[in-house]
């Protein structure tokens, strides 16, 4: 029997008919668009700023990757604390699914960010940040999580330990972005666009900044539907082979 | 003085590889589970 490192309970809900839908769909179509669309806005129709020249562009790739990873790591909070209350296996699969995304943005934004750092900066990496370190801790508390999914061979209780994990992890996501308020030691400069008044930024950039926002949460709803149906599909074959097994 | 465009051109690529990566990971798990899956069904339907 072929090793299936995950649960072994079929799917709810017609699990016919959500195993035959195609792991990429129309909407991850659309999410992808959008990212290319915001690539060749921001790279080609979006001018460079005065004082940071061509590398505050990287702004429009990280900062909404950023939110991105918050909104994945909220879904998985939020649909941790449904597992918590309902043992619903597919809230934890929607938890695990998201994480999962949230994992990819957070690397996708620490990383895009170093690059800005070392222009700006002049560094790639400044410890006593603070936005910057909690961040990194958050990045080691989503890959712990998948760690313990990985680890933890019973399913009830790998969805329980999971949980409680994934709402520790969100309750970072407040500190992280108070935290050029709360500390007074750190590079990360204050809210640009989001300040009362009048946002500092040329309507060109404004529109893109935005847009970014838009095509990024997109790419990570999609993602997360991309990886929640493989999920689906997996947990269906453990299943089936489990059944095939019993016979 | 810092060339400041290849740091632009290597966050987008960084950016580019990860998410790429991440896709083609995902596509090639399903693709597997999907192969199984028809196997472990013919098995089952005999």
């Amino acid at each position: 029997m072929t090793t299936v490192p995950h649960g072994a309970s079929a799917p709810k809900r017609d699990p016919q008919a959500l195993v035959a839908k195609p792991i990429f769909d129309w909407f991850f179509v659309v999410g992808v668009l959008a990212m290319v669309a915001l690539y060749v806005r921001s790279l080609m129709f979006t001018p460079p700023d005065a004082l940071q020249g061509v590398a505050q562009k990287i702004y429009y790739i990280h900062i909404p990757a950023w939110l991105a990873s918050y909104t994945a790591v909220g879904i998985t909070a939020l649909t941790s604390i449904v597992y918590l209350w309902l043992h619903d296996e597919r809230a934890d699969r929607l938890s695990e699914a998201s994480a999962e995304i949230g994992l990819v943005f957070l690397t996708g934004g620490l990383s895009t960010g170093m690059f800005w750092g070392r222009v700006i900066w002049g560094a790639w990496w400044v410890w006593w940040d603070m936005r910057l370190t909690l961040t990194l801790f958050l990045w080691f508390v989503v890959a712990a999580y998948l760690v313990l999914r990985g680890a933890i061979e019973d399913e009830a209780m790998r969805a329980r330990y999971s949980a409680v994990l994934a709402i520790l992890a969100a309750l970072l996501i407040p500190f992280i972005h108070l935290s050029v308020y709360l500390f007074s030691a750190g590079m990360h400069p204050m809210p640009i666009v989001l300040q009362p008044g009048k946002a500092k930024l040329s309507p060109q950039m404004l529109v893109t900044f935005l847009f970014g926002f838009v095509a990024f949460e997109l790419f990570c709803v999609a993602l997360i539907r991309a990886r929640y149906r493989y999920g689906v599909k997996r947990d269906m074959l453990a299943a089936l082979e489990i059944a095939g097994d019993t016979r | 003085m810092i060339d400041t465009k290849s740091f632009m051109v290597g966050a987008y690529t960084v950016a580019t590889v990860i998410y790429v990566l991440y896709m083609l990971s995902l596509w090639n798990r399903a693709r597997r589970v999907s192969k199984a899956l028809d196997s472990a069904g013919a098995r089952n339907d005999r």
